[in-house]
């Protein structure tokens, strides 16, 4: 695939990682993206990456999105690196920002999903240990299920209550604060 | 995929035929604050256990910090705990009373709230005029005894005691201390304490020690150096004879810039990161972290940059709260009212959340209001 910015480009000549997603389609990725996720990572340090690294849980409509995601924010992890030693320098502050700025904006974008989707993902980032991603992911699922009555979540997650009533009554009770 | 948390069983949540493990919905139910989710545990028996769990309440605290903050109104006034993340108003408690503005102190200490009513007001009765200490999430409150001072400004400092797990709280007046526990009354005459400032920005409780800078007011005691720190031991329920000489002064400042830099309101105390921190601002802030108790050894970890020379405004400064997992510095803009995130990477600010009406006191607050997981 191709380098998306200068972080990916000083990477580039570094060992490229395939990844092959649970439908078999093969992704070409830098070490800079793979190591985002934590299982990777430990797969390269155990050297079990050649001939490619199977993801089972993965499909490839998924990986794609995933891929996407660390590929913007190795680029932000290099850009970090590489300026830190500038650190009183103004303008390489204004360029952090406005990066910074732009991966937000990115991350927003990014979520812009079905609810099927961003449950895939949530997995994904959960199987991968991509932490930047599961807290994107899981805080987006928060919010929406923060403003929800009980009834509403059992609705939208097919949960089955099996609270009796002097539980629920012992849980307003305990809380009482919460319900008021 | 199998559930990693054997506790909360195979509960999941499906949608649109994606089945989520309970390790995952242990993740997103951490990023809901507290109010919400006690009443998402009447979704079922696994949310309920999931959310109960002392390990889940304990992780619940480190990614919602929660402030207790005090709201004077005109006719009632109120302790708030508040998420820092969204500003929302988690918790109030509000039945003892009026709290008068310059009359009340707060603090806090692991899971509780040490907060006194006006001292006098028309028609209160007797009982409302003391001090408590209360349990946010459990509501248990602990009336103190009165204890000998019953004129002057004074305020009410809840700290623990590591090595006996007891808290206590130290009353200290612009007249002298008494130091009553909140179960049974232990009061002492501490040797006169009009030495020590009574405002909460200039004092930090660590380790069952709290640290006061000194009142501004002294001019008659020779050689003092304005930013030095003493410190009241809450085990020994003594004052600590060993005075900490201040940042400012150990670093070659001269005596009169720091007294007129205290004059100004520009030196505070805080505890920050576990450390007392000494807070120096006039168009930026210093934070000078203690690192050696014994040798009283300071050291300058952050310098911050104000977005503007007008943040600093100097009847209301600004007042750090919390260094954050990520190395953000929580700054508490008094005079905006509003909290912001400064990240001292690449010197930028965030809003985080507006608190209204706190002026007077607010304070981290270290507990949790999902349940008591913990001591101290």
């Amino acid at each position: 695939m191709a380098s998306a910015g200068s972080g990916d480009e000083k990477a580039a000549a570094a060992a490229m990682i395939t990844l092959i997603s649970s439908d078999n389609e093969k992704f070409e990725v830098t070490e800079a993206t793979a190591t985002l996720s934590q299982t990777i990572r430990h797969m390269i340090e155990d050297g079990c990456t050649d001939g490619g690294v199977p993801l089972p849980n993965v499909t490839s409509k998924i990986l794609a999105r995933v891929i996407e995601y660390c590929k913007k924010h190795a680029t932000a992890a290099a850009g970090e690196e590489g300026s830190s030693s500038s650190f009183s320098d103004a303008a390489f502050l204004e360029v952090d920002r406005a990066f910074l700025e732009e991966l937000e904006e990115f991350d927003d974008a990014f979520l812009e999903v079905d609810r099927a989707t961003l449950f895939d993902l949530i997995l994904a980032a959960n199987y991968l240990d991509i932490k930047g991603l599961l807290n994107l992911t899981c805080q987006k699922v928060a919010d929406s299920v923060k403003g929800k009555t009980p009834e509403q979540i059992r609705e939208m997650y097919n949960i089955v209550n099996d609270l009796t009533p002097e539980e629920e009554a012992e849980i307003r009770r305990e809380t009482q604060w919460a319900f008021e | 995929m199998g559930s990693a948390l054997g506790r909360a069983g195979r509960a999941a949540m499906v949608a649109d035929g994606v089945e989520l493990p309970a390790d995952v919905l242990y993740e997103i139910l951490l990023r809901v604050p507290a109010k919400p989710l006690c009443r998402l545990r009447l979704v079922c028996r696994s949310w309920r256990s999931l959310t109960s769990d002392p390990s889940f309440i304990r992780a619940h605290s480190s990614h919602h910090p929660l402030i207790a903050g005090l709201r004077c109104g005109c006719v009632q006034s109120e302790i708030h705990i508040v998420d820092m993340y969204s500003g929302s108003i988690d918790k109030r408690i509000h039945d003892h009373g009026t709290i008068g503005v310059l009359e009340s102190s707060l603090s806090t200490q692991g899971n509780m709230v040490c907060f006194s009513p006006a001292r006098t007001r028309i028609g209160t009765d007797a009982s409302r005029l003391q001090a408590c200490v209360v349990d946010p999430a459990t509501g248990v409150t602990n009336i103190l005894p009165i204890g000998i001072m019953r004129t002057g400004l004074s305020v009410w400092i809840l700290g623990h005691v590591p090595s006996t797990g007891e808290h206590k709280v130290l009353r200290v007046s612009s007249g002298f201390a008494t130091n009553p526990c909140s179960c049974e009354v232990i009061t002492l005459v501490a040797r006169p304490s009009n030495s020590v400032s009574l405002d909460f920005l200039h004092r930090a409780v660590i380790g069952g020690v709290v640290y006061f800078l000194l009142n501004e007011f002294i001019h008659d005691v020779p050689d003092v150096e304005h930013d030095c720190v003493v410190s009241f031991d809450l085990a020994t329920e003594e004052w600590r004879p060993m005075t900490i000489r201040g940042a400012l002064s150990t670093h070659l400042v001269d005596a009169k810039l720091i007294y007129d830099l205290r004059m100004m309101e520009c030196l505070q105390l805080a505890k920050l990161d576990g450390c007392l921190a000494l807070i120096h601002q006039c168009y930026s802030m210093d934070l000078w972290f203690l690192v050696e108790m014994n040798k009283g050894s300071w050291t300058k970890r952050y310098s911050i940059q104000y977005a503007s020379h007008m943040e600093c405004d100097a009847f209301y400064r600004p007042y750090p709260l919390l260094v954050l997992d990520d190395g953000k510095v929580v700054v508490w803009f008094r005079n905006k009212q509003v909290l912001r995130a400064y990240d001292p990477r690449i010197g930028t600010w965030e809003d985080m959340a507006m608190l209204e009406n706190y002026r007077s006191a607010l304070s981290m607050y270290e507990g949790s209001l999902l349940g008591s997981c913990h001591q101290g």
